[in-house]
């Protein structure tokens, strides 16, 4: 299943059959789902919070992105390695270096990390909105790392390139704390 | 400016295993008095002996020894929890006690890591004989791996023993290198090699005072109450009964036993880094209670990590606990925190403004020891080879196929 349906998975989870809308009043779907013309031909479609549910559970829908970004990451993470894997370079294939297998090491200990739960009064705590936007930062900064592995291959709108570039998106839409540093 | 934040609230009791909160509340009460003796140890690593009387240098006595061996006259231990060594109690009380002062966990008289290789490879007189010497008073003990040009890599050693002219005992030979306590230590095991091939790495228990070593302590930037020392071995006499493992297979032994005891002590590396991280973002957060935006926020990130990183840790020494130690995880948990350690120190250094590090001894002190986490136990590089290995084999991640991508 692609980004654009995880994202309208989520929305119904969250939202029953309406949408939820970003604090600034954006909502990210599929086309499908919006009823809109595929701008960008990559799947996702922007609208206004006005059709939709307002404001809708914020918190829930926000870690629910978090999930989806990351399970996102962990499947192209054995894309990569499948990917590395077949890629030779000077008679043996890309994994077998250590700095790619350091990397792998990074994104991976990365997403290990997104997965785990703390302790419930510390998370309570800890789980804000700046921590949650600085959650989606690292996954962005893994991402990338990761697609920096995959080369030009990283572009291509039918690989993991896409759907990595939907979820940096879409966290930008809704996780963003807005500008508070007063 | 604080100087102690013992019951600060991120070491709130909220994450601890059921059965350890009387010992974490223990550990929380008794961390508080480390930070002072921490600041002596700084600038003297030998007064460590002046100390010896405090309940969180006793405690740490106590915990790593079997419980026959324990002894009531240093304060008394919670029971529940502590039946037996347990990974899971000794990462909680790590944490705990590094959160007052790292230093001071490590200067403290204590079975440490060669306890674990008497634990995996001792035979019944060899235990006895490691855990009498340690209950009947306070002893340094040390675990030597590490050597000039070859590092940890146990495969390769090059320290040697050889038979010795009695026939009956072994001649030690050779160098380590940054080894914890070890120009302090009265007993401890070192690993060496006794013929070629990885089968061929043997361990042996040393008695400091007998002749043939030559120990000395490093100069070093941070943690130096820890004494990490270069040890040279000239023709040391090893009686037979204390080569470790003697009558196990060759591949049950010296490997085998280095092998464990890494396991075993790199999450309570972990917790020591947490435990600072987590004195570090308290101490911040006492001395600028207003801070707001972005501050703030990247401040929360290093809490938010930190407690998921905890929960590695948790999980990691509950699996050594159950016998069934996962090394990539123990790997992804001890170079994430010793990173996060480092990455406190640096940010709390920029968020208390310029000169900070002039101006909060106590940070000054902590920049410099967060860095030891690194290496300690196996460096960064080393660890990610581990979780690099689990994600190849399918181990460390979750599997998932779900978009169907096209290559």
């Amino acid at each position: 299943m692609s980004y654009p349906s995880q994202l309208d998975a989520l929305h119904a989870r969250v939202a029953g059959s309406g949408l939820v809308a970003s604090p600034h009043g954006y909502v990210l779907a599929s086309d499908r789902a919006l009823g809109t013309a595929d701008g960008t031909g990559l799947g996702l479609g922007s609208g206004l919070a006005t059709e939709c549910v307002p404001g809708g559970p914020a918190a829930e829908f926000a870690d629910g992105l978090l999930v989806l970004h990351r399970d996102l990451l962990t499947a192209a993470v054995g894309h990569a390695l499948r990917h590395l894997d077949g890629r030779q370079s000077e008679g043996a294939p890309l994994l077998s270096r250590p700095q790619i297998q350091a990397d792998i090491a990074e994104i991976a200990t990365e997403i290990r990390l997104a997965a785990t739960t703390p302790g419930a009064p510390d998370a309570a705590e800890a789980a804000d909105d700046r921590v949650r936007w600085a959650r989606h930062q690292r996954l962005c900064a893994a991402g990338r790392r990761l697609l920096h592995l995959l080369g030009a291959s990283s572009m291509v709108a039918t690989g993991p390139g896409r759907d990595i570039y939907l979820a940096e998106l879409t966290g930008n839409v809704y996780l963003h704390p807005g500008d508070d540093d007063a | 400016m604080p100087d102690r934040s013992a019951t600060a609230t991120l070491t709130a009791p909220a994450a601890v295993p059921s059965d350890l909160r009387d010992l974490d509340a223990l550990c929380r009460e008794v961390a508080a008095d480390l930070r002072g003796p921490g600041a002596v140890l700084d600038a003297d690593p030998d007064a460590i002996g002046t100390f010896l009387d405090l309940p969180a240098v006793a405690l740490q006595r106590q915990v790593l020894m079997p419980p026959e061996y324990r002894t009531t006259g240093t304060g008394p231990l919670p029971s529940q929890g502590l039946s037996g060594v347990s990974c899971v109690a000794w990462v909680v009380i790590a944490e705990r006690l590094a959160y007052g002062d790292p230093g001071m966990v490590l200067a403290s008289p204590g079975p440490s890591l060669s306890s674990a290789t008497v634990r995996a490879l001792g035979d019944e007189t060899q235990r006895a004989w490691f855990n009498e010497r340690l209950a009947a008073g306070p002893t340094w003990t040390f675990f030597a791996l590490t050597e000039p040009g070859k590092g940890s890599a146990a495969t390769e050693l090059q320290a040697t023993i050889t038979p010795a002219a009695d026939g009956d005992g072994w001649l030690l030979n050779g160098e380590k290198l940054y080894i914890g306590n070890g120009s302090r230590a009265q007993l401890g095991v070192v690993m060496c090699r006794r013929s070629p091939g990885p089968w061929g790495i043997e361990a042996v228990l040393v008695d400091t005072a007998e002749p043939g070593l030559d120990a000395t302590a490093l100069p070093m930037v941070g943690l130096r109450g820890a004494r990490i020392s270069r040890m040279r071995f000239t023709d040391m006499y090893i009686p037979a009964g204390r080569l470790l493992g003697a009558g196990r297979p060759r591949s049950r032994r010296g490997l085998y036993g280095a092998r464990q005891t890494l396991l075993w002590f790199r999450p309570s590396v972990a917790s020591l880094a947490i435990g600072v991280t987590h004195a570090v973002c308290d101490y911040v957060r006492e001395c600028r209670p207003g801070l707001r935006g972005q501050a703030a926020g990247r401040l929360g990130d290093v809490v938010d990590r930190s407690l998921r990183v905890r929960a590695l840790i948790y999980e990691a020494a509950a699996g050594i606990d159950a016998g069934q130690p996962d090394p990539h995880l123990i790997s992804a948990a001890k170079m994430r925190a010793a990173a996060l350690a480092e990455e406190a120190t640096v940010l709390a250094a920029e968020l208390l403004g310029p000169a900070s590090l002039l101006e909060h001894p106590w940070l000054e002190k902590t920049y410099r020891d967060a860095r030891a986490f690194e290496f300690m136990e196996g460096t960064g590089n080393l660890h990610r080879q581990g979780v690099f290995q689990g994600v190849l084999r399918g181990e460390f991640l979750p599997e998932s196929h779900y978009p169907g991508w096209s290559p």
